[in-house]
């Protein structure tokens, strides 16, 4: 239940940051989020809803300032959805995922590991290599507003530049907004997708319906004036949108020597220098030899089988999306790697997750999405798997996860966090299991 | 005792209240003038490294550690064994400092600190009557 808006200033003291980058604090025993406040801070906070087991307050002024509160650099911040925590020193930002990942995995998930990894650390600005930008036109001015959407919110946050976003990217918002207002008005594409890769850039407009062949050919003509790849999608009624074919094609490279192609839609890890650490340490964490096999489960476009197929006998990725699938095999055949094979199966059925042959592969990567993979968490240990490391890029799900496992038989050896988003309150979480 | 002294002792309440009130007063103003401000205002939250921010996290910080409402108890709490002027100056300053207390968002020894503070005064006055 939800009761109004309260006019009453209420002081309060700011005792941990929440999933969302909130600031958490009590009074009168119950919880209080508050937005745009940080660990340690005295805040004054105005209550904006009242509900059943916690409050919602507005951060009105600061009555004694975090150390570690910084100027935010970008204009739109507290504003954009996107960059939750940008009032926080990088350093900070990195300790407060660490701290949050130890709380859900000690709450949540029963458990702590062994042993803490190094967290790894990013650039703060100019790293995102990969961004979709939302669209929409004011129904009063007609003007076309493109950004990212505010928090909770479906408003979007007009933005000409993002500094987050890798220098090729970075004003592209601005440029896109005076194109978009050249079209004919019938229909916008109502996301444009951002992609940067080792080779150029390349940009994927997704409408609700296919859009006039004038405004496509307005679209093709700013992206060839940039040199860049791209393509259209429509979105329809399905969940994802239908691209067309074949994709165009851009390569980054998980670590030296290995090219790996993607279309501008295709999913890969947004942040590349982190990207390469994060392979670098799922080696060392998973420590093959030349005669393992590695099952790759959620396997992608071979982020990881590709690196682990040059160290072992032999690799099987798996991934429900059969484009990534075809993208993956591409990727093999391209880098002359013979000895990873991809397959298509659905890992959140039960039979996907019992498509797999007993004790075929002592090693196993995992890097599923949000929503984790608790299925096959409960089929890991049946499978043969004697090593594991889970890749997650949410703490909670990681740490229902690591119970599953651990119920299994599994040991949780180590665990760290990677600064793969900074500013926003996602970080990439790492976990080395072995029974 | 001359009728200058004896006057000057009667005037003596009304003053100090007279002082506190417009204690109160600034100590409002500080409140809702310095900090509970639209936060377009807030240097803290507009620029975290300025030098009015960090005024503001030092005063901040004596809140924090609730040094107004604990000087205040500290000070009332030794007031009270003492006898004669020395009870009556270190009664007066524990009631400022609680007030402070109070209106800065110390108000849980502020509280005690204030109460301490009145009766040890109202006793100095009953002494002197007597």
């Amino acid at each position: 239940m939800t009761q109004p808006p309260s006019s009453q200033t209420d002081i309060v003291h700011i005792e941990g940051l929440a999933h969302d980058g909130r600031g958490v604090a009590r009074r009168a025993g119950k919880t209080v989020f508050v937005g745009g406040a940080l660990p340690g801070e005295e805040v004054a906070i105005r209550t904006l809803r009242v509900r059943d087991r916690h409050d919602e307050a507005l951060l009105t002024s600061i009555i004694r300032p975090s150390p570690e509160r910084v100027t935010p650099s970008c204009q739109h911040a507290g504003a954009c959805g996107g960059c939750a925590l940008q009032h926080l020193a990088p350093s900070a930002q990195l300790a407060a995922h660490r701290q949050r990942l130890s709380d859900v995995l000690t709450r949540i998930g029963k458990v702590s590991p062994k042993r803490w990894l190094e967290p790894v650390e990013s650039t703060a600005w100019h790293y995102r290599s990969r961004a979709r930008l939302a669209v929409t036109r004011d129904p009063g001015s007609k003007a076309v507003q493109i950004g990212f959407r505010r928090e909770d919110s479906t408003i979007i946050e007009s933005i000409a530049q993002c500094p987050v976003l890798v220098p090729e990217l970075a004003s592209l918002p601005g440029a896109l907004r005076e194109v978009l207002q050249t079209l004919s008005g019938a229909s916008l594409p109502q996301e444009i997708w951002l992609s940067a890769g080792d080779d150029g850039i390349g940009m994927g407009f997704c409408s609700q319906k296919a859009l006039p062949a004038h405004d496509r050919e307005r679209l093709a003509d700013f992206a060839r004036s940039l040199g860049a790849v791209y393509g259209f999608g429509v979105q329809g009624t399905s969940q994802s949108p239908r691209w067309e074919s074949p994709a165009p094609q851009l390569h980054y490279s998980p670590e030296p020597g290995l090219s790996l192609g993607f279309a501008p839609w295709d999913f890969t890890q947004a942040n590349r220098e982190v990207n390469a650490r994060l392979v670098e340490r799922v080696i060392e964490l998973l420590a093959p030899t030349p005669a393992d096999a590695v099952l790759d489960l959620f396997s992608g476009i071979g982020n990881f089988s590709l690196p682990l197929a040059r160290r072992t006998a032999r690799v099987l990725g798996v991934e429900g999306s059969v484009q990534q699938v075809a993208t993956a095999k591409e990727n093999a055949i391209a880098n002359g790697i013979a000895n990873c094979d991809f397959r298509v199966a659905d890992l959140f059925s039960a039979e996907g997750v019992n498509g797999f042959r007993r004790n075929d592969h002592r090693l196993a990567v995992l890097d599923p999405p949000r929503a984790g993979a608790a299925l096959l968490c409960d089929r890991m240990a049946s499978l043969g798997v004697k090593r594991l490391v889970y890749v997650s890029c949410d703490a909670a799900t990681l740490a229902r996860d690591a119970q599953r496992l651990c119920s299994t038989g599994f040991k949780l050896h180590a665990a760290g966090v990677l600064h793969m988003f900074p500013h926003t309150a996602h970080a990439e979480s790492l976990a080395l299991f072995a029974r | 005792m001359d009728t200058t002294t004896t006057a000057q002792q009667r005037r003596r309440p009304l003053m100090t209240g007279i002082a506190l009130l417009c204690w109160f007063a600034a100590l409002y103003a500080l409140r809702y003038g310095y900090f509970e401000i639209r936060p377009e205002d807030d240097p803290c939250l507009n620029a975290p490294e300025s030098l009015a921010c960090a005024v503001r996290a030092t005063l901040g910080t004596t809140i924090h550690w609730q040094v107004f409402g604990l000087g205040g108890l500290v000070a009332a709490v030794c007031a009270l064994p003492l006898r004669g002027a020395p009870r009556r100056w270190l009664a007066t300053t524990a009631l400022f400092v609680s007030a402070a207390a109070l209106v800065l968002y110390n108000a849980r020894y502020g509280a005690p600190a204030a109460a301490l503070a009145v009766v040890a005064l109202a006793s100095e006055a009953s002494i002197r009557e007597d």
